[in-house]
């Protein structure tokens, strides 16, 4: 089942004189995990806002083409009307709290209050959420004493808990410290067990790498590459546009290049552990 | 962690407090029919006595410090000072007065024209303070969105009182950072003014750009989404108080009736 | 606060007002820890009502007027002279005035005016001519020099307040101008004050 749907859609900005995204056609079905990399100013947030309906609802300019989420036409259902269609975690953990909540526990059931869910139903999808999340220490502090880490995961948290058919979440890790992005990642992981379809933008290349199962790659507006994590990832094309690959793809190229044939070139540590075995000679 | 039938109790528990959890239209109704009939009170001890019976409640309560440090300088200027200086500039026929300080005359009559005024000051101000010591702002708000405040509304209400203390506390971060840069804070006036819009400027600026992703936010976790709303947090409204509000309601009226025609008309 | 089923809000605006009350607060601070002579607490009241328009500002006003009420009752009376300041300010507004500094200073002369026409009333009648701030001495020693109490209460408010919301102007006047393009398109009235008037789109873009 195709969940998000571009066809040729191109937007300018209204105070933007080049156009962020040009002539993009995409499709993600039910399911799938999609990283969205490239360089800043490539058009990723672009992508996302677009799907979510920010653009053209929100940030107005002018766009072509047509947007289809569920099955519904984005440019013609409002913000709101989308809430329980895509869920969107931004950039800033200090911007995304509702500002009005006493407790974790609450802001996380915030937007099940703004749909009108029955009281214990709230009460009882939020406990199962901190527990699956375990950000039980959290549930009764104040949101505005969390630091941008645990913002962060309270946020992932207010949105995986409303059951969106999508969830968008735009580099989330950015802003936060190493202890942070570890935490956030492993909710990540927890998503993609759960096989939610999600939609990442990341410039962590090396955690791309462990998660995604496709990748599209953006330049200047467009989608230069879309297609299984590994062929992306490894593929020269990358070079030719100054994106980095992840590491091990680099560690692999580079002993290819120097005449240490492998299978395949590993992207995560565990492709990369494989590859070098049978060249690890042991003390017999 | 706990059940949800325990946590959906946590999130509707009173306090064990009868003050403290009345339901916040019980307060405010109470605002209401003091302000009304201190104007109808022929006697300025009305004031006085809504005081003191506030005082007892905000007592009981727990919070009488905080009642009392907020009075304070109420009574102090429109009791006070107020009565003071009405006694002096009253003007009239038939003034008794009792002090002279130069050309001024105290009069009787102007002391209980300044009393008069300073009971109606107190009959609101102090149900007010009461109120704001003993509920909180979002128990207040639930209870007004009971009587339809919009949810438009109830979110402005709830997030300026917790934006004011946070932007308030990012303000001193900036003006520290910008004392260490070496901007002037002491010194003359116009010293002292040019340090003013370096402080404020970033804090205005960084608020607008906060704000586009924050509304942003908001609308995409269904803030207009179109139903009526539910909350996770309860406060109940009893029968008993609910008849307590009527009869408080009636026997206010009555109240007004009888004390204004003593006022105005005996 | 009732519903306000004629004009809807834009959710930006809902987002800015929060903000704006805050701003007025901070300002107020401010001004007293650097011992300013002014209250300068309305320059929130003055931005949102110029790039938001008339109802952002009333709402603006009525929620500082409540919020400084819950510490000092007697400042939710002023509540209704700081909506109206709002409002005032919004209507000449989207007239323009708050384009070009000469203009804007007129902005402040008349809000200076609404606010002595609203707050004098509150003062008189309800508070005797005695404020918390040092408007009260100026009033008692006019009476004390043979003024009535309306007029003493009149000249005590115009004194601090003209000097305080036309200063209040041209701080808001010159923060107005540092908002970026970017965000000012996105409020009601911010297509006033963009820098560039239309953005031209470049050749050969795909």
């Amino acid at each position: 089942m195709v969940c998000v749907e571009l066809k040729d859609v191109s937007y300018r900005y209204p105070t933007g004189e080049k156009k962020a995204l040009k002539h993009i056609n995409l499709q993600i079905s039910k399911g799938e995990f999609v990283a969205v990399i490239g360089k800043n100013g490539s058009g990723k947030t672009s992508l996302c806002n677009a799907i979510r309906g920010f653009i053209p609802h929100f940030y107005k300019g002018e766009l072509t083409g047509e947007i289809y989420l569920n099955g519904k036409n984005v440019l013609e259902s409002s913000i709101s009307d989308l809430t329980l269609d895509a869920g969107y975690v931004f950039q800033n953990p200090f911007s995304q709290t509702s500002g009005t909540k006493e407790t974790v526990f609450e802001e996380i059931g915030y937007g099940l209050e703004c749909i009108g869910m029955d009281r214990m139903q709230i009460i009882e999808k939020v406990c199962n959420i901190i527990q699956t999340l375990q950000i039980e220490h959290l549930a009764y502090k104040s949101p505005i004493s969390l630091s941008g880490g645990q913002r962060q995961r309270v946020s992932l948290a207010s949105i995986i808990v409303m059951e969106p058919e999508v969830l968008i979440i735009d580099e989330p890790t950015s802003q936060l410290d190493p202890k942070g992005t570890e935490d956030v990642f492993e909710i990540i992981h927890k998503l993609k067990n759960m096989g939610k379809t999600v939609i990442l933008v990341e410039h962590k290349i090396d955690l791309i790498a462990e998660f995604a199962e496709r990748v599209v790659f953006m330049d200047k507006g467009k989608i230069i590459l879309d297609g299984p994590a590994r062929e992306v990832l490894t593929s020269p094309i990358l070079e030719e546009y100054n994106c980095t690959m992840p590491q091990y793809a680099i560690l692999g190229r580079e002993m290819m290049r120097r005449g240490y044939p492998l299978q395949s070139v590993p992207i995560t540590l565990q492709e990369a552990k494989e590859a070098v075995k049978p060249y690890i000679r042991t003390e017999e | 962690m706990e059940s949800a039938q325990e946590i959906a109790a946590r999130f509707a528990a009173k306090k064990g407090n009868p003050v403290l959890d009345l339901y916040p239209a019980s307060k405010l109704m109470f605002v209401l029919c003091m302000l009304v009939a201190s104007i109808c009170s022929p006697h300025w001890c009305f004031g006085f006595i809504v005081f003191i019976v506030c005082g007892i409640l905000t007592a009981f309560a727990g919070e009488l410090k905080g009642f009392l440090k907020g009075m304070r300088i109420i009574l102090i200027l429109f009791v006070g000072l107020l009565t003071v200086v009405r006694a002096f500039f009253y003007t009239g026929d038939n003034l008794h007065y009792f002090l002279q300080l130069g050309s001024f005359h105290m009069s009787w009559e102007g002391v209980a024209v300044g009393l008069g005024m300073g009971s109606i000051v107190l009959s609101v101000t102090s149900p007010l303070l009461m109120t704001t010591k003993t509920a909180t702002v979002e128990d207040i708000v639930i209870a007004l969105e009971h009587m339809g405040l919009s949810p438009t509304a109830s979110f402005l209400v709830l997030s300026t009182f917790q934006m004011v203390p946070e932007l308030n506390a990012r303000s001193a971060v900036i003006q520290d950072s910008q004392k260490s840069r070496s901007i002037e804070v002491e010194g003359n006036l116009l010293v002292r003014a040019k340090a003013f819009f370096p402080m404020i400027t970033p804090l205005v600026l960084s608020s607008f750009a906060s704000t586009e992703e924050k509304s942003v936010a908001l609308e995409s976790r269904g803030f207009n989404y179109k139903c009526s709303k539910t909350r996770i947090r309860v406060i109940t409204d009893t029968p008993a108080q609910k008849r307590g509000r009527i009869l408080m309601g009636i026997l206010t009226g009555i109240f007004c009736v009888v004390g204004g025609y003593f006022k105005w008309f005996a | 606060m009732s519903d306000k089923p004629k004009k809807k809000l834009e959710m930006i605006t809902v987002a800015l007002i929060p903000f704006a009350v805050a701003i007025n607060f901070v300002g107020y601070f401010l001004a007293s820890s650097l011992k300013l002579p002014m209250y300068l607490d309305s320059i929130g009241t003055y931005i949102v009502a110029a790039t938001c328009g008339w109802l952002p500002g009333l709402i603006t006003g009525i929620l500082t007027g409540v919020l400084e009420g819950v510490s000092y009752p007697p400042s939710m009376a002023y509540a209704i002279n700081c909506a109206a300041c709002g409002v005032v300010i919004g209507l000449l507004a989207s007239k323009g005035w708050m384009k070009k500094f000469l203009p804007a200073l007129g902005v402040g002369l008349v809000v200076t005016l609404t606010s002595v026409l609203i707050s004098t009333p509150i003062t008189a009648f309800l508070f005797g001519g005695i404020t918390e701030t040092g408007n009260s001495v100026i009033a008692i020693a006019l009476q004390a020099a043979g003024f009535g109490l309306i007029p003493a209460v009149i000249v005590s408010t115009v004194l601090t307040e003209a000097l305080d919301k036309v200063l209040v102007a041209i701080v808001a006047f010159f923060i107005i101008k540092a908002i970026s393009d970017r965000f000012l398109s996105k409020l009601p009235l911010g297509h006033l004050y963009l820098k560039k008037s239309v953005v031209q789109a470049s050749e050969d873009d795909d």
